[in-house]
């Protein structure tokens, strides 16, 4: 199984700096891509789904260079993508969507691309709402059609920006098994806010700040960049870089811990805020 | 879903919902060709007309409108198919008569007049229009030969009014079937 | 209305659904009668029916409702021989029945100009041009396909698919322009005149697309060609009327070929811009 990589990748808009020299392989299994909103997550998707070309540098899927006609052409050929907003058509049915993005997919035969069809709505899980307008759906909904379409043919490279957005708890965890199914071998790319996703799903994860590749490694590996410096108290301590009020009436802390503080393991959510609050910190107070 | 009733699947199908669609069609695709079998021996024609009717469901549920049983809507749609596909292969086999056997000819004929005569008042219509009262006594003598006195304790109705309906339910059968 | 206290017998039944000739007219009749009242009889039907007939049966019944409503354009692109996935992808297009809209609009206020005007001939030849152009730029613009984004990242999404759906729906609009130009009556213009005109706009449009954003493409051309025409014919000589002025003798004609071969070759070197969303953004 080829994996895909992302070669001195550089992208700006205007005065705006979207990537910054990226360089990351990824390899076969689910990679989550992490950071926060203007990170360029979603630039990136959508370089390596080649929806968009990069200024500098290139990628390199299945063996080719996406920017050549030919491996431009192999690389959609074998992918599926799942864009941050779909922008579908409103009055197409859930169905007619799917079937239309089943034809630009090369699959002109109608009974097997009907079949196709069918096979991924139920996969999601909207075999009765098929034929209901995309406009009729709730948020959740349409957000299974727009995941349906990228799993058509079952493609062996998987790009999904933000695919739990809108979805109740209970969907996102049959998301989480549809994508141990379904994926099983491909290249997954997953880009996402929450680190519980990332804890549950994803076999690697990168980090993404402010254009550049701030971490790349296991979620555990994420986590372990926290040791030592997340405590819980009953209150407050000016010194925390981070801190929020649990479930459980005490606050959580991430930062320098003050001597007997009570250390907590920490989990990935801990890491990547720390790497989060590290580069805004650097951004504010740069070194002299 | 399958505790919903038929005038609910109906209103589901009308918001385009595949799946009651594919429910009602399990609770009376069976029936439905049974009962244009009787009408009509080609297996191809009946299922050819249980198709339609049920494309034709899902593209007007929302015409229905709410009144009577949505079984015997349904029906007057299959039998309406059926006509129809009946007389589609008809043209068709006229087309060809110039080389086709006479007696290919008159079979297919032959059902056409059975069908017509369904649609103009046989037994079956006639007893269709029967109200349920009537009918029921007509079912309980005809069809499991009971004596009017058994009929009467089934229908926990006097003997009496068996006699009575029995003797509507026959007048109007004969003019239905004059 | 249901006879809830009487029902068929379990061997009437059974010989309904296995052998439905064979039972007498009457009873037959009347058992027909009470299946369409009573929902547990016909379930019990089903019990002798083997289930593979109720699984042929839907997935015929199935086959038929899911394909998708053929649009008369699309029924017109198929028969005259298109694939079906081709004429799908064209008609399928939003863009289409938002471009034409705006075609039949601007025909109307071209008609209404041209009857305002003494120089009939001229209003239209200024205005027609455009129309094209604006009907090429709003299908090539990203949202005009209904897939979105996501289509973006297909195998058919490209040069291919954009030149058919140019040529269909700018092929639609010089028909229709030519329609309105027997209706107004322009009798005497040459084709050329206007055709020539309308294919390099609608070029020029698409190669600025590789650049600029819709609004700044369209609007410059629609700005700079309005401006040209005048600017022309003021040179020419007020009492000449727009039909003769430079700008559509054979002067001009051959000065919007060349801009129309320029157009073109931008275009083709170019390409790659119509291979990712970046056209018109």
């Amino acid at each position: 199984m080829t994996a895909v990589q992302v070669k001195g990748l550089a992208k700006r808009f205007g005065p705006v700096v979207a990537l910054d020299d990226v360089d990351i392989d990824f390899e076969p299994g689910i990679n989550g891509l992490l950071g926060p909103n203007g990170a360029g997550k979603t630039t990136l998707l959508r370089i390596v789904a080649t929806a968009m070309a990069p200024d500098r540098g290139r990628v390199e899927a299945f063996g080719a260079d996406v920017s050549t006609r030919e491996g431009r052409l192999a690389a959609r050929r074998n992918l599926g993508y799942l864009p941050q907003e779909p922008g579908f058509h409103r009055n197409f049915s859930a169905f007619d969507f799917v079937d239309y993005v089943a034809i630009l997919k090369e699959w002109g035969n109608r009974k097997n691309r009907h079949d196709e069809v069918r096979r991924v709505l139920s996969l999601v899980g909207l075999e009765r709402e098929m034929h209901k307008r995309i406009s009729q759906l709730s948020g959740g909904m349409r957000r299974r059609v727009a995941i349906a379409q990228a799993l058509i043919g079952n493609p062996q490279l998987l790009i999904l920006d933000e695919p739990t957005a809108g979805l109740d708890p209970e969907q996102r965890l049959r998301f989480r098994e549809l994508l141990g199914t379904a994926a099983a071998g491909s290249i997954v790319l997953l880009s996402t806010h929450q680190t519980d996703d990332v804890a549950a799903l994803c076999q690697r994860v990168v980090v993404l700040l402010d254009g550049r590749i701030t971490f790349s490694g296991t979620p555990s590996a994420l986590a372990e960049l926290a040791v030592g410096r997340v405590w819980t108290a009953a209150t407050r301590d000016p010194n925390a870089d981070l801190a929020w009020v649990t479930g459980e009436g005490r606050v959580r802390q991430i930062g320098s811990p003050p001597s007997g503080a009570e250390l907590v393991a920490p989990t990935v959510e801990d890491g990547y805020l720390l790497l989060a609050g590290r580069s805004a910190d650097a951004l504010a107070n740069p070194a002299p | 879903m399958g505790a919903l009733t038929d005038a609910q699947l109906l209103e589901a199908i009308a918001a385009s919902d595949r799946d009651a669609l594919r429910l009602l069609h399990d609770r009376h695709a069976s029936w439905l060709s049974l009962r244009l079998h009787r009408r009509c021996h080609d297996p191809e024609l009946v299922a050819e007309a249980v198709q339609d009717t049920f494309v034709a469901v899902w593209r007007s549920a929302g015409r229905w409108e709410g009144r009577g049983e949505p079984a015997a809507w349904i029906w007057g749609i299959a039998i309406r198919r059926l006509i129809g596909v009946i007389r589609a292969r008809n043209r068709w086999d006229r087309d060809r008569s110039f080389r086709a056997e006479p007696a290919g000819e008159m079979v297919v004929a032959a059902e056409d007049a059975v069908l017509l005569g369904v649609e103009h008042g046989d037994l079956a219509a006639a007893l269709g229009s029967l109200s349920p009262e009537l009918r029921a006594v007509v079912q309980a003598t005809v069809l499991d030969g009971l004596t009017t006195r058994e009929a009467a304790h089934l229908l926990r109705i006097p003997a009496g009014t068996v006699k009575t309906r029995m003797m509507r339910a026959r007048q109007q059968l004969r003019g239905a079937l004059a | 209305m249901t006879d809830t206290d009487w029902h068929a017998s379990d061997e009437l039944i059974a010989r309904f659904a296995t052998d439905p000739s064979n039972i007498d007219h009457a009873r037959a009749a009347s058992l027909e009668a009470h299946l369409v009242d009573c929902a547990r009889c016909r379930s019990q039907i089903n019990e002798h029916v083997d289930s593979s007939f109720l699984d042929d049966s839907w997935a015929r019944i199935a086959d038929e409702i899911d394909r998708p409503h053929e649009s008369p354009i699309e029924r017109l692109l198929r028969t005259s021989g298109m694939p079906a996935g081709w004429a799908r992808l064209i008609s399928a297009t939003p863009g289409l029945r938002g471009a034409g809209a705006i075609s039949v609009v601007a025909i109307l206020i071209v008609a209404v100009l041209s009857s305002l005007t003494t120089d009939t001939a001229g209003a239209f030849l200024i205005f027609a041009p455009l129309l094209p152009m604006a009907a090429v730029a709003a299908s090539f613009h990203p949202t005009a396909d209904p897939a979105g984004e996501a289509g973006v990242a297909t195998p058919l999404h490209g040069w291919a698919l954009a030149v058919r759906r140019t040529l269909v729906l700018g092929g639609g609009a010089l028909v229709l322009i030519g329609l309105a130009e027997l209706a107004v009556g322009a009798v005497g213009v040459p084709i050329a005149a206007w055709v020539l005109p309308s294919l390099a706009l609608a070029a020029g449009a698409l190669a600025l697309g590789t650049w600029l954003r819709i609004e700044a493409a369209v609007g410059s051309l629609v700005a700079g060609w309005v401006v040209l025409v005048c600017a022309v014919r003021w040179l020419d000589g007020t009492d000449v009327s727009f039909a003769d002025s430079t700008t559509f003798a054979l002067g001009g004609r051959l000065c919007t070929v060349a801009a129309l071969v320029l157009a073109v070759a931008v275009i083709v070197v170019r390409r790659d811009r119509f291979q990712t969303m970046e056209v018109f953004t």
